[in-house]
């Protein structure tokens, strides 16, 4: 059987019951996917709210929603357009929206240093905090994917180059952890590091 | 958006395909028939049936007619399109996070959590480059839910917490209370209506255990595999119980203010 993922599975359970909610056939689907059982019967409980408890939007509520949502639409739009340009450089895009490399560093909540270990992607990617991703992306007002896309690269070929006098690298310098680069830091205090380290 | 020179023919196809059967996805008959019609239309049309809320009129646009015509605008990267057609889908979007409404101690929270899956849902609808959002043109409320799910259940795990405690500081009900009104394999058509009904004056934990019996799910089972209320709400059946009787409560409450 192809691998299925979250996405997946949910919209096959909702195709397999298209007049509603039916737990024969959601205990049919939590029992051939168990890694997606949670996902599944909150999905199916998400449904069962939808279907039972109708709601009407007030006229103040309407004129409401549709300010925030035409923002959220708008905010989207400009993210899309961003995205398809790939990041070039963190303190870069955070110098368009008016915050030096200082302010980043306080709106993201790591040091300066740590920063700039982000920036040159001297970090092992898969070691860095998801949440740590979504914050830089909020910030810069850029989608998580294109963040993750700049932290994954690695560091440059010419950054890594200029870094040594001779021509040939001495040896494979290995990224360092996030955990690591944090324990390592000089600034940030013990609370700072303490939710950092914490962070998923 | 095409207009005019479209036909039925010109209708983009769908191209995901449903991982399990490998089938590629299809929009409802009704669907496809109301693209067909409307893609014959002129831009100005369209957007005169987006003022149509009557669900049971011919003009009204469903809403995957909707989102494919978004997708449509947003695939020719016409962005006054796209906002002219966005504020009925957020109506339609809203009417159904309102539902959750009562999950949230504060509208602030509410208003964050319907923030947080609209942004989502639009992302996934204006990411045109792939399919991940042509399940919202087969089952649009379907495809609401599934951005909803996770958002939701943190407040609700927080509110199923509360009030399970609260239960548990009060003295057990006696082994030999009554049987739970709602307890029946099958609800009975005079229960589902009392339950519908009554659904919407019930607090968030109870209003979720009426919402899940009405959809036929079990409070507990001998089966482990069943899902069950018990097991989606983390609580006990005994606790389910209780605020049963809870809800009955305060459905003869509400009778009684009814007859004063």
């Amino acid at each position: 059987m192809n691998e299925m993922n979250l996405a997946d599975v949910l919209e096959g359970y909702a195709m397999a019951t298209p007049e509603g909610n039916n737990p024969a056939v959601l205990q049919k689907w939590t029992t051939a996917y168990p890694q997606f059982a949670g996902d599944l019967t909150d999905f199916a409980a998400a449904r069962a709210v939808l279907e039972h408890s109708p709601a009407e939007l007030t006229e103040a509520e309407e004129t409401r929603y549709r300010e925030l949502g035409l923002k959220n639409l708008r905010a989207a739009l400009r993210n899309a357009a961003a995205e398809s340009a790939p990041l070039a450089s963190l303190t870069e895009r955070a110098k368009e929206k008016g915050l030096n490399k200082a302010k980043l560093a306080a709106a993201v909540g790591v040091s300066l240093s740590l920063l700039m270990y982000l920036e040159k992607k001297r970090l092992d990617f898969a070691s860095i905090p998801k949440m740590l991703v979504e914050k830089i992306a909020g910030v810069l007002d850029t989608a998580e994917e294109t963040v993750s896309a700049y932290l994954a690269k690695g560091p440059d070929a010419l950054a890594e180059a200029s870094f040594y006098k001779t021509a040939t690298r001495p040896e494979e310098i290995k990224p360092k952890t996030f955990a690591d680069a944090v324990r390592e830091d000089q600034i940030l205090s013990t609370e700072e590091k303490r939710k950092l380290l914490e962070m998923k | 958006m095409t207009t005019r020179a479209g036909s039925s023919a010109g209708i983009k196809p769908l191209t995901k395909r449903a991982r399990e059967t490998g089938q590629t996805f299809v929009r409802r008959p009704e669907v496809e028939a109301q693209l067909a019609e409307i893609v014959a239309l002129d831009r100005e049309e369209i957007f005169a049936r987006l003022d149509n809320r009557n669900r049971d009129s011919g003009d009204y646009l469903f809403d995957e007619t909707l989102v494919y015509l978004l997708r449509e605008a947003r695939r020719e990267n016409d962005e006054q399109t796209v906002e002219t057609l966005y504020p009925e889908l957020n109506r339609r979007l809203w009417k159904l996070f309102k539902s959750y409404f009562k999950y949230f101690d504060e509208p602030a929270d509410f208003e964050d959590f319907g923030q947080k899956v609209e942004l989502e849902i639009i992302r996934k609808l204006l990411d045109v480059e792939t399919d991940a959002a042509d399940f919202a043109e087969v089952m649009f409320g379907k495809f609401v839910a599934m951005q909803t799910h996770g958002a939701w259940r943190g407040s609700l795990n927080r509110i199923v917490r509360e009030k399970a405690l609260f239960q548990d500081a009060r003295p057990a009900d006696g082994d030999d209370a009554p049987e739970p009104q709602f307890e029946s394999k099958e609800l009975s058509a005079e229960k589902r209506l009392i339950l519908r009904e009554m659904i919407s004056k019930l607090p968030p934990n109870i209003m979720l255990v009426a919402a899940l019996l009405l959809d036929g799910w079990q409070i507990e089972s001998r089966d482990e595999n069943e899902p069950t209320i018990s097991k989606m709400m983390n609580v006990s059946s005994r606790t389910i119980r209780n605020w049963l009787k809870e809800a009955r409560r305060i459905l003869a409450d509400d009778e009684g203010e009814k007859e004063r």
